[in-house]
C-alpha cells in the first residue's frame, strides 16, 4: 500500500515536471502569450465568465487584424476559483511555467491585490479588470487597472445626488472593499459641499432578513440614500423597505443597478436613480454590444465586466506591439502611452501615473416600468 | 465502604431506582441480582456518577459522593465496567490495557516532551503489569489485535482486564461473565477472589449466572422494580419466597433457577 | 528555472496545508472532533501574527509564536462550552465561531491600527516578509521554504510524539465515546480542551505562515469552505495517520495545481476544463469516502 502511495506521489510529480518542460519547448510557434485569470468557478462564476467572452472577443478581433507586429496573440485562461489562494496558484503558474509578461484580471480587489503585490514584485505587468479597492494604487508601477476606483464611481454617485436638491444623506452599503469605497467617496463629497451626513448602514451578505439595517438607516430619515447591492440582497433589501414604507424623499442613488435591475420587484424599485459603469453610450459600446450578441448569441449586458475585460485585452495588445518586446518596462511604458490613444468600448482608458484609471464613463439611468432607461 | 441510602431515580414516569438501600463491606464480594429492567445497571450508573439521582444519598469510604462527575469518582477509587461492553474498537487490547491506569505522567501535554525518562520508566511498568494481567483474562496471544475484533465475551474479559488494571478501590463489575466461555469463567471465579485476598479490593457485581453468584458473593441483593426485596447470603437468597415470585412474575424464571441452561 | 520557482511555490503551500491537516487530523482522527470551523486557527494565526508585526512593528519570530498562542488559547477557550456537546452539535458550534472570528475581522477594522483601504473588509497588505532584505526576489521563495519545512516537520514531530503517548491513548478513547474513558478517571472535557489547544495553535502556526509569505489577508480568504479543502486532504491521505494528513496534503495540492495543466496541451475550453477540475475535486472525495474509508495510508497500529 505504501509503495503504491509513494509512487503515486511519484508519477504525479513526474507528469508535472514533464508537463511543465513541455510548455517552456512548445514556444516554437511564437505566438505572443499573455494570461488571463478570472472567476471561472465560485461566487463569482458569472462574472468570470463574461469576462473571459470579452477577452475571446478582443483577441479573435487583434488576431484578425494581424496580431501583435505579424505574431498571433495567445491567451492563457486560468481559474482564481473565486479565492485568493486559486489566484494565487493561478498566476504561479502563469509567470513561473508559462513565462507570461503580462496578465488581465482579476475580478475582485481580494485577489487583484494579492496576485498583484506579487506579480509586481516579478516585474509581470497585471490589468486589473473588475477590481475597484482603491488600496490597488498603492501596488506598484507594473500593477494597471481598467476600471475606475471607487473614488471615481462614489464621487459621481454623490455629485448626481447633490442636484436633486436634497440637505440630508446616508448610504446602505454591502460590507466588502467595494461597498465601503463607495460609502467613504460619497460621504467625502456630501461632507465636501456641506451637507449633512446622517447614517452609514453596512450589511453583510446573505443574510435573510435586513429590517434592523433599514430601520436604523431610515431612523433620522434621510432624503437621499446611497445604496450598493449584489442581486439577491438589492431584491430583499428593496421588497423590505418597499414593504416597511420606507422610502428616502428625494430618492435612491445606486451605483451599477445592472447588477440588481433584472432581479428586484420592479414596485420596490421604482424610481431609483443610478450611475451605470462602462456605458459611454458612444458608438463603439454599442458595436461591441452588437458583435458579443453574435459570437455569443446572449445579450452583451449581462454584466458590465465582459466590456471592461475587452477593453484590458485590447490596450494590452495595442502596447505589446508597441513595446516590440516582452520586456516588461518597456511594455509598461507603452501601456502609459496607448492609454492615452485608446478610445475604448468603456470610454476613455487613460491611466494616470499610479496605473490607474483618471476617470471613468457612468451613464445617468432611472429605473422606471419594470426596467432601466436613460435618465 | 459503600453505603447506599434511600436513592431513586425516575426517567419520565418510569421509577427506575425507588428507595434503594443497601451497603457493601469492605473486602467483601457482594452479588447484585433482578430480574430484566429491575435497575441493577441504572444503580450502577448512579453510584458511578453516570446518572445523577433524583432523592437519596450515596457514601463512598464514609464521604458523601454527589453531583460530580463520572471521572472524578472514578479517581476517587470506583472502578466500573459496562453491562455492554464499552471498548475503543480502533485500539488494541494491549493499548485498552494501557488506557486504565489513573494520571498516568504520559497523559500531560508537556510532560511528554520534558520528562521522556520518566515516561519510558512508567510505559515498562505498566507493560509489565499488562502482560500478567493480559495472561489472567488470556488475551496474550491477542494483545496486538483491535478490541473491535474481538468476540463479545473476549470483550468482557478486556474490560475486566481494564479495570484491574486501573486498580480501583471499589470495582463495580457488570456481568463480567456474559458470554464468557464457561471454563473460563472458572477461571475468572478464581482470579476475582484472589483479587480480593491479595488487593483487598471489594467488590459489587450484577449477575445472572447463580453459580457464579454462590460461588463468589459473601452477600446478594436482590432488586425488583427499583426496590430492593431481598438480603442476604446465597442460600438465604436462593430459598427466599419473594425472590422466586419476582423472578417468575418477570418469567425469566430460567436465569435465577437453570444456570445450566445459560452458558458458552 | 521557472519550473523549479514553481515547484517551491507549490511547496511552500504543501507545507503551509499539511500543517492544517495534521493539526485537524489530531482533532478529527484521533479525538473524533469534528471541527468544520478548523479555519478559524488559520485566520487567528494569519490576522494576530500580521497585528504583532505590522503594527507593533515586532520580529516576524514573536508575530509566529503570537499567532500560536492567541489561536491556541481560542481552541482552548470555545472548548470550555461546547466540550461537553454530541458530535454534530460540536460541528455546528465551531464552524460558528469561525464565522464569528471571521466577521469580527470583518467589521473592526481598528484592530489593524486604521489608515485608509487598511484592515475591515479592505483586508491588510503590505504585511512584511521575515528577513526579505537579505536575499532577491529569485532567491527569497526558498529561504521561505526552509522555513515551512522546519515548521512542518517540528508540527510532525509533535504531533505524533504526542499521539503516541498516553495521552494519545485517552484521545484515541474519546474518539469512540466518553463512558470508557470516564469510567477510568480521565477528564474528557479537559483532553478535548488540551487537543483543541494544541490542534489551534499549529492552525495559527499555518496561519502565520500564509500571511507572511502572501503579504495580503482579508476575511473572504478565512470562508468556511476553505475548512473543507483541509478535510479533503485528512479523508484522502487516511484520517488518523499523520503520514496521510501529510500526503492527503501534498495530493489535493497537486491534483488543484497539475490539472491547471491540461489545458495547455489538449484543446479543452478554458471554462470546461474549470468546471471539470472542481467536479474532479469532489469526485476524488467521494470515491475516496466511498472507497477508501480509511484513506491512503491507513491508521496505524500501536505495538509495543
Amino acid at each position: 500500500m505504501r509503495r503504491l502511495v509513494l509512487s503515486l506521489v511519484g508519477v504525479f510529480f513526474l507528469a508535472a515536471l514533464l508537463i511543465a518542460g513541455m510548455s517552456v519547448s512548445s514556444q516554437a510557434a511564437e505566438p505572443v502569450v499573455i494570461g488571463s485569470i478570472s472567476p471561472l468557478t465560485g461566487t463569482n462564476a458569472v462574472q468570470g465568465l463574461d469576462m473571459k467572452r470579452g477577452e475571446q472577443m478582443a483577441l479573435e478581433e487583434i488576431n484578425a487584424a494581424g496580431g501583435i507586429n505579424g505574431r498571433p496573440l495567445k491567451i492563457i485562461w486560468e481559474d482564481t476559483e473565486s479565492s485568493a489562494k486559486g489566484g494565487m496558484d493561478a498566476v504561479h503558474k502563469l509567470v513561473e511555467i508559462n513565462k507570461v509578461p503580462l496578465i488581465v484580471g482579476a475580478y475582485s480587489s481580494g485577489i487583484s491585490l494579492p496576485t498583484g503585490q506579487w506579480t509586481n514584485s516579478k516585474k509581470v505587468i497585471q490589468i486589473a479588470e473588475a477590481s475597484t479597492s482603491p488600496k490597488l494604487r498603492e501596488i506598484g508601477p507594473y500593477f494597471f487597472n481598467i476600471i475606475g476606483l471607487d473614488e471615481v464611481m462614489g464621487t459621481m454617485l454623490a455629485v448626481f445626488a447633490l442636484e436633486s436638491g436634497a440637505g440630508t444623506f446616508a448610504s446602505i452599503t454591502v460590507n466588502n472593499p467595494f461597498g465601503i469605497g463607495i460609502e467613504i467617496w460619497t460621504k467625502k463629497t456630501i461632507d465636501m459641499a456641506g451637507k449633512m451626513w446622517l447614517e452609514a448602514v453596512r450589511y453583510d451578505e446573505k443574510k435573510t432578513d435586513y429590517r434592523a439595517e433599514l430601520e436604523r438607516l431610515f431612523a433620522k430619515k434621510p432624503e437621499v440614500v446611497f445604496f450598493t447591492a449584489y442581486g439577491t440582497e438589492s431584491k430583499l433589501i428593496l421588497k423590505q423597505a418597499y414593504e416597511m414604507g420606507l422610502k428616502p424623499s428625494k430618492g435612491w442613488y445606486a451605483d451599477y443597478p445592472t447588477m440588481w435591475s433584472n432581479e428586484v420587484i420592479p414596485v420596490s424599485a421604482e424610481g431609483i436613480k443610478g450611475l451605470e459603469c462602462g456605458a459611454t453610450g458612444g458608438a463603439r459600446l454599442a458595436e461591441y454590444q452588437t458583435a458579443y450578441q453574435k459570437r455569443y448569441g446572449k445579450e452583451a449586458k449581462q454584466t458590465a465586466f465582459g466590456a471592461y475585460a475587452y477593453d484590458a485585452t485590447w490596450i494590452a495588445a495595442l502596447a505589446l506591439s508597441m513595446a516590440g518586446s516582452t520586456d516588461t518596462d518597456k511594455i509598461a511604458k507603452a501601456l502609459h502611452i496607448v492609454s492615452k490613444i485608446y478610445n475604448g468600448v468603456t470610454g476613455d482608458k487613460s491611466f494616470d501615473k499610479d496605473g490607474m484609471q483618471v476617470t471613468d464613463y457612468y451613464q445617468r439611468m432611472v429605473y422606471q416600468g419594470g426596467k432601466l432607461i436613460p435618465y | 465502604m459503600l453505603k447506599v441510602e434511600n436513592v431513586h431515580k425516575s426517567f419520565g414516569g418510569i421509577l427506575a431506582l425507588n428507595g434503594v438501600t443497601f451497603s457493601v463491606e469492605p473486602n467483601s464480594i457482594t452479588g447484585l441480582i433482578g430480574p430484566n429492567g429491575s435497575g441493577k445497571s441504572t444503580l450502577f450508573n448512579v453510584i458511578s456518577g453516570f446518572y445523577s439521582k433524583d432523592r437519596g444519598e450515596i457514601y463512598f469510604k464514609g464521604k458523601k459522593i454527589e453531583g460530580i462527575e463520572p471521572y472524578r469518582i472514578a479517581m476517587l477509587g470506583v472502578g466500573r465496567t459496562f453491562q455492554i461492553s464499552e471498548v475503543p474498537e480502533k485500539m488494541t487490547v494491549l493499548e485498552n490495557l494501557l488506557l486504565a491506569p489513573k494520571s498516568q505522567i504520559g497523559e500531560g501535554i508537556f510532560n511528554v516532551f520534558l520528562h521522556p525518562l520518566k515516561i519510558k520508566r512508567e510505559n515498562e511498568k505498566l507493560l509489565k503489569d499488562a502482560y500478567e494481567i493480559l495472561e489472567l483474562v488470556q488475551l496474550y496471544d491477542l494483545r496486538n489485535e483491535y478490541a473491535g475484533n474481538l468476540s463479545g465475551g473476549q470483550k468482557k474479559l478486556l474490560s475486566l482486564g481494564r479495570i484491574l488494571m486501573s486498580d480501583p478501590i471499589l470495582l463495580l463489575l457488570d456481568e463480567p461473565t456474559a458470554g464468557v466461555n464457561p471454563t473460563l469463567i472458572r477461571d475468572l471465579i478464581v482470579a476475582i477472589k484472589n483479587l480480593r485476598a491479595e488487593k483487598g479490593q471489594t467488590i459489587l457485581l450484577v449477575e445472572h449466572n447463580m453459580k457464579v453468584i454462590s460461588e463468589i458473593c459473601d452477600r446478594v441483593i436482590v432488586l425488583d422494580f427499583g426496590k430492593k426485596i431481598a438480603e442476604g447470603t446465597p442460600e438465604e437468597i436462593q430459598k427466599n419466597e419473594k425472590v422466586l415470585e419476582a423472578y417468575l412474575s418477570g418469567s425469566s424464571k430460567w436465569e435465577l433457577l437453570d444456570e445450566d441452561s445459560r452458558g458458552q | 528555472m521557472g519550473l523549479v520557482n514553481f515547484l517551491v511555490y507549490l511547496s511552500i503551500m504543501m507545507g503551509i496545508y499539511a500543517i492544517l491537516s495534521l493539526s485537524l487530523n489530531l482533532q478529527y482522527g484521533f479525538t473524533g472532533l469534528a471541527n468544520f470551523g478548523h479555519v478559524v486557527f488559520f485566520c487567528l494565526g494569519a490576522y494576530i501574527s500580521t497585528i504583532i508585526v505590522l503594527v507593533f512593528k515586532m520580529p516576524f519570530i514573536l508575530g509566529l509564536l503570537g499567532g500560536m498562542v492567541v489561536a491556541g488559547l481560542f481552541g482552548y477557550i470555545i472548548s470550555i462550552p461546547t466540550a461537553n456537546l454530541k458530535e454534530d452539535y460540536w460541528a455546528i458550534a465551531t464552524l460558528a465561531a469561525a464565522e464569528i472570528v471571521r466577521i469580527f475581522f470583518l467589521n473592526e477594522d481598528w484592530v489593524v491600527g486604521g489608515g485608509p483601504y487598511q484592515g475591515g473588509a479592505f483586508g491588510i497588505g503590505g504585511i512584511p516578509q521575515p528577513l526579505r532584505s537579505l536575499f532577491s526576489a529569485h532567491t527569497y521563495p526558498f529561504f521561505y521554504l526552509v522555513i515551512v519545512l522546519v515548521c512542518l516537520v517540528a508540527t510532525y514531530i509533535i504531533i505524533n510524539t504526542l499521539t503516541q503517548s498516553a495521552f494519545g491513548r485517552v484521545i484515541k478513547s474519546i474518539r469512540e465515546g466518553d463512558n470508557l474513558p470516564q469510567a477510568l478517571g480521565k477528564d474528557v472535557k479537559r483532553f478535548r480542551m488540551k487537543v483543541m489547544a494544541v490542534a489551534g495553535s499549529f492552525g495559527g502556526l499555518a496561519g502565520c505562515l500564509w500571511a507572511h509569505y502572501h503579504g495580503f489577508i482579508s476575511p473572504n480568504q478565512f470562508l468556511p469552505l476553505e475548512t473543507f479543502i483541509i478535510w479533503a486532504m485528512v479523508i484522502v491521505g487516511g484520517k488518523a495517520n499523520n503520514k496521510g494528513a501529510i500526503l492527503g496534503a501534498v495530493i489535493v495540492m497537486i491534483f488543484y495545481n497539475s490539472t491547471r495543466f491540461l489545458k495547455d496541451y489538449i484543446p479543452i475550453e478554458a471554462v470546461t476544463l474549470a468546471s471539470l477540475r472542481m467536479v474532479a475535486i469532489g469526485i476524488l472525495i467521494v470515491v475516496a469516502m466511498l472507497f477508501m474509508k480509511e484513506g491512503l495510508i491507513k491508521e496505524k497500529k500501536t505495538l509495543y
